[in-house]
């Protein structure tokens, strides 16, 4: 922090980088204002230069030459200069703050020839004769060169053109061309009646504080052109006007420019004697003069307007419009890099780089507010999306019709499959759309309420019961009718599997809900069950033909369009506010959950790691949850009755051996199970299959064991290779990686459970990560995947150390196992357990938890 | 709490083309600042601009804290950056190009190259146009940095997408703090 004790050094920036130029800029503005302040190089103490900066080396080595100032020194490197303080990068506060008081050790070391170089200035100060009060003072003007006589008196010629000089002088200022003593001459043998420069020089000379500000605002090389300018132009004109005729050059000036309206010069510096005696010619021509000046005043002050303040002024704004005040703390712990980087670049590039910059920083920052016109088009999406539904809805529903009552009246004496079968096919597509089935969860009361507004009271008390049976607010004859049904399925579909599918579940359930005479069917046969069933898809069928209102309940979707079909006929601006009102929170939920399911992440948010869940309602799956409950098995640990499972009874084991064999042989191989195709293609390292492995068919296929008499393995010929690689081509959602087809199937086969004879006391390592961006996920599987790669533990402690659900971790090490990533040897456990410590809380673990949410979200 | 503003950096690096300008920009919450220039030499071949300085880009986690990304130039004559930019940086992401001649000896050159740091820090490797050629495959990786005696994640990604360079970072966290929850 700055030091109180330090003195305000007047400061001059060179060579900068842009970053590090607007660091120093806040910082000479704000904490450092105390320490020091920006000047131009002729009024500086000191200078400071990014050493690393292009052309900086020659630029310090210059000005010091020339200036005799110290300087600080920011650079990458050491820098070890005389006078100077080296500041490393990055730059900081504390080390300009530091550098303030060395630098000030150094001017006072230095001060003592400069003092008294100042005395011999101040000697020559009041020689200058020109102290008419409205002079414009002129500031520290040095004479460096000598005037021979007959320059001098070829000026006073020639002064009635001052005036015209001086209107052209400010443009005179911006050429470069340097004015000598023999250029004057060489000039005025040219040209005789030409306007010689020298006398200009007044007007000139009171530009040079504003010259200076010109400096700070201009760009170097233009500064540098007026720098060049204006010294020759000086010298030439001040000397007639104050230095006696063969005076030395302390002697008072008694007949200089005495006139009333004669502005004052103050301070003019006179290092070198002129012996040329021009005074009385310069009295004769001390009117033009006078208008000279006059006119040059006006000149001045537009430079003017740029006076120190308004420096301070502009510079505050300057930081202001470009955001520094962000940025300086964003680059301030990375100038290194950043320094680095600007040595590689020009000027422009930097330039485009901190525009670039400048919305970078404020536009993540401001919390936006949607438009006036958002609701608005919210209310068009939501229409069309209504509008759509609509319409699918209704096509859906004559799809329901015909095939329910087909699969019925073809297929009474069918078995359960069939029935599952053509049930899935008319329902699955409209439970797919989710979103609708989770809103209906989320805010059942609300919607309710709000149908409940807009319908009749006829239909009011058949969609209460409707929607609550649908919404699971209450239905324990339906719950007990679903037990029955699955358990039928269960036991005539899949023999020996305890597991219901819960996908089936669903649309059962669904179906059951759509009639009140489910609510009374407690049969416990499954032949009552059975025959319950279809009476229900019978009145289902005869229920949505006669009534659009109880359309609501055939899937879950239509809860949501249902009322706002209710709404339509209405036509009231209350209705359509409140439609509005409902459309605004169906999109929202609507985007959530869609990209909740997108990122398959979120499903967790509501599980506590307990298993336990707090709402009292029933909990209605998600999509991601539904098929986490597929691969890791359900989240209460007492629905899991089976713990393992022996591999060998299941088509995964049959895959993993098809797989090696082809690979090993690399030969393309089919495996045929029941309906299901698999294509085994080592040179493509790809895994074709017919069926979705994302369907729930699949996924009873793994986890339902087999009998390896019913899987037919063959090597395919080069037409049947062609043939799958064409198929490949145009279905490439059916084609898999290895790992990835490996990974899955094992996690639908697994469920959740261990092979048998896993002992769970036993440190698990993991010889290398899985492929986590080409596989399907779960929930916490990269955390557990660097558990077990960094610190070895056993299935048994890692759920305690992780804090999360066993079945996790027991679905992720089948799935590592089934692609051989799980270190077998137990030495190597040892030694990696070794190597890491234990799981210990690292200082950056809040910071990474933010973090991880930041980039997930 | 601390009241200060928190800054990490972390590192992409990898041979021309790898993808690593590409990856910063997925996952930056400002447009990143690059330093591309024409290329003029063996890059030209692969992509008409090359990074000869660095790549910059952020992520932002409220207020305070910032996470910077850099990506180092990939050509070798400008491995005096490497050092540079992998001071204190929390890990290093090794992206490498599956479509190049010879990815095996991109792999031992850069974990040379980067040695001192991995051998204190943590490294994620990355593998991009992996789905355009699948030879050498995500095994041949695994079993190249077992031989040098390195123990990294490895993904298979694309740099253009937001979740692939995501999961890169994640792993890199995890992998620096298991007990670290979302």
């Amino acid at each position: 922090m700055s030091n109180l004790n330090n003195k305000k050094i007047k400061i001059c920036i060179l060579e900068m980088s842009s970053q590090n130029k607007a660091i120093l800029e806040f910082f000479f503005s704000n904490s450092g204002k105390l320490l020091f302040e920006e000047s131009s190089l002729d009024k500086a103490q000191a200078y400071i230069i990014d050493y690393d900066f292009p052309n900086a080396k020659e630029s310090a080595e210059k000005t010091y030459s020339s200036s005799k100032i110290p300087g600080i020194i920011i650079s990458i490197r050491e820098v070890d200069l005389p006078d100077t303080v080296w500041i490393p990068k990055p730059l900081t506060i504390c080390a300009l703050s530091s550098a303030n008081e060395k630098i000030s050790d150094i001017i006072s070391a230095l001060s003592a020839p400069s003092e008294q170089k100042e005395k011999t200035v101040e000697v020559i100060t009041p020689t200058s004769s020109v102290t008419s009060s409205t002079t414009p003072p002129i500031h520290n003007t040095i004479v460096e060169e000598q005037v021979s006589t007959p320059v001098q008196e070829d000026i006073l010629l020639n002064s009635i053109s001052i005036e015209n000089d001086f209107n052209n002088g400010l443009e005179n200022i911006q050429s470069p061309e340097v004015v000598t003593t023999e250029n004057i001459q060489a000039k005025k043998d040219s040209v005789p009646n030409s306007h010689t420069i020298e006398t200009k020089a007044p007007a000139f000379t009171g530009f040079e504080e504003s010259a200076d500000i010109f400096d700070t605002t201009f760009d170097n090389s233009q500064a540098q052109k007026n720098e060049i300018n204006i010294e020759p132009q000086i010298t030439q004109t001040i000397e007639p006007e104050v230095i006696a005729p063969t005076s030395p050059v302390t002697s008072p000036v008694t007949s200089s420019v005495t006139s009333s309206t004669t502005p004052p010069i103050h301070n003019t510096i006179v290092e070198e004697q002129v012996s040329t005696p021009v005074q009385e010619d310069i009295l004769l021509n001390s009117i033009s003069i006078e208008n000279d000046f006059n006119n040059g005043l006006e000149n001045i002050q537009s430079p003017e307007v740029v006076s120190t303040e308004n420096i301070q002024a502009k510079k505050d704004s300057t930081l202001n419009s470009h955001t520094i005040e962000t940025k300086a703390p964003a680059f301030a712990g990375f100038e290194e890099s950043a320094d680095i980087f600007d040595t590689t670049f020009d000027n422009s590039q930097v330039q485009k780089n901190e525009i670039n910059i400048e919305p970078q920083i404020t536009e993540p920052e401001v919390i936006e507010t949607p438009p006036a016109n958002t609701y608005d088009e919210i209310d068009d999406l939501l229409n069309q999306l209504i509008t759509s539904d609509v319409e699918s809805f209704a096509s859906n529903n004559e799809g329901i019709n015909v095939d329910t009552n087909k699969d019925i009246e073809i297929n009474n004496s069918s078995t359960f499959e069939s029935l599952e079968e053509n049930i899935s096919n008319n329902t699955n597509s409209e439970i797919e759309p989710l979103p609708f089935r989770n809103e209906v969860i989320e805010n059942p009361k609300g919607i309710l309420d709000q149908v409940n507004e807009q319908l009749s009271n006829d239909i009011i008390t058949d969609l209460n019961s409707n929607s609550e049976n649908h919404l699971g607010l209450g239905t324990p004859a339906a719950d007990a009718l679903d037990t029955n049904i699955l358990n039928t399925e269960a036991n005539n579909t899949f023999t020996g599997s305890e597991i219901i599918d819960n996908s089936f579940e669903n649309n059962l359930e669904n179906i059951s809900d759509n009639s009140s005479k489910s609510n009374e069917t407690t049969g416990d046969s499954n032949d009552t069950s059975i025959n319950s069933l279809e009476e229900q898809l019978t009145d289902l069928a005869n229920i949505e033909t006669s009534s659009s209102v109880d359309n609501i309940d055939v899937t879950q979707n239509e809860v949501i369009t249902d009322p706002e079909q209710a709404q339509y006929p209405s036509n009231t601006e209350e209705t359509e506010e409140q439609a509005r009102l409902l459309a605004e929170e169906e999109l929202q939920s609507l985007l959530e959950e869609v990209r909740h399911e997108a990122e398959g992440r979120s499903a967790t948010i509501n599980h506590s790691i307990n298993g336990q869940n707090s709402k009292s309602q029933r909990h209605t799956p998600t999509f991601a949850e539904e098929r986490w409950s597929l691969t890791c098995g359900e989240s209460n640990p007492a629905s899991n009755k089976q713990t393992t499972y022996n591999p060998n009874d299941y088509m995964l084991m049959t895959l993993l051996k098809v797989i090696n064999q082809s690979k090993s042989t690399e030969k393309v191989m089919r495996l045929k199970f029941n309906n299901i195709i698999i294509v085994v293609l080592p040179d493509l390292q790809t895994i074709y299959c017919d069926m979705s492995i994302y369907k729930s068919s699949y996924a009873n296929i793994c986890f339902n064991p087999i009998s390896a008499e019913n899987i037919k393995i063959h090597y395919l010929d080069s037409s049947e290779i062609r043939l799958y690689k064409n198929i490949i081509n145009k279905e490439v959602e059916l084609a898999h990686s290895f790992e990835a087809f490996t990974w899955t199937t094992s996690l639908l086969t697994a469920r959740g459970r261990l092979p048998e004879g896993t002992d769970i006391k036993k440190r698990v390592a993991l010889k290398y990560w899985p492929d986590l961006t080409r596989i399907e996920t779960i929930p916490h599987v990269m955390q557990i995947a660097a558990v077990f790669y960094k610190h070895p533990g056993s299935l048994r402690d890692l759920p305690t150390w992780l804090g999360i659900e066993q079945r996790y971790i027991f679905s992720f090490y089948n799935a590592a196992l089934s692609l051989k990533l799980i270190e077998l040897d137990h030495k190597q456990v040892s030694l990696v357990a070794r190597k890491n410590n234990a799981l210990k809380k690292t200082q950056n673990r809040g910071f990474f938890s933010r973090l991880l949410k930041r980039i997930n979200s | 709490m601390s009241t200060e503003t928190i800054h990490k950096k972390i590192i992409f690096t990898g041979p021309v083309g790898a993808g690593k300008t590409t990856a910063i920009q997925s996952m930056s919450d400002i447009p990143i600042i690059s330093t591309n220039e024409a290329a003029s030499d063996m890059t030209k071949q692969r992509k008409s601009n090359t990074t000869v300085a660095m790549d910059y880009g952020q992520i932002k986690i409220g207020n305070k804290e910032r996470i910077h990304l850099y990506g180092t130039p990939g050509q070798e004559r400008f491995d005096f950056m490497w050092e540079i930019l992998t001071k204190g940086a929390l890990g290093l992401i090794l992206l490498l190009d599956n479509s190049r001649e010879n990815p095996q000896q991109d792999l031992k050159f850069y974990t040379q190259a980067f040695s001192e740091f991995i051998s204190k820090g943590e490294l994620v490797v990355g593998i991009t146009r992996i789905d355009d050629t699948n030879k050498p495959d995500i095994n041949n990786y695994r079993n190249w940095i077992d031989e040098l005696q390195i123990r990294a994640p490895v993904f298979s990604v694309d740099a253009r997408e937001r979740q692939d360079v995501s999961s890169l970072i994640q792993a890199l966290l995890y992998t620096l703090d298991p007990g670290v929850t979302a």
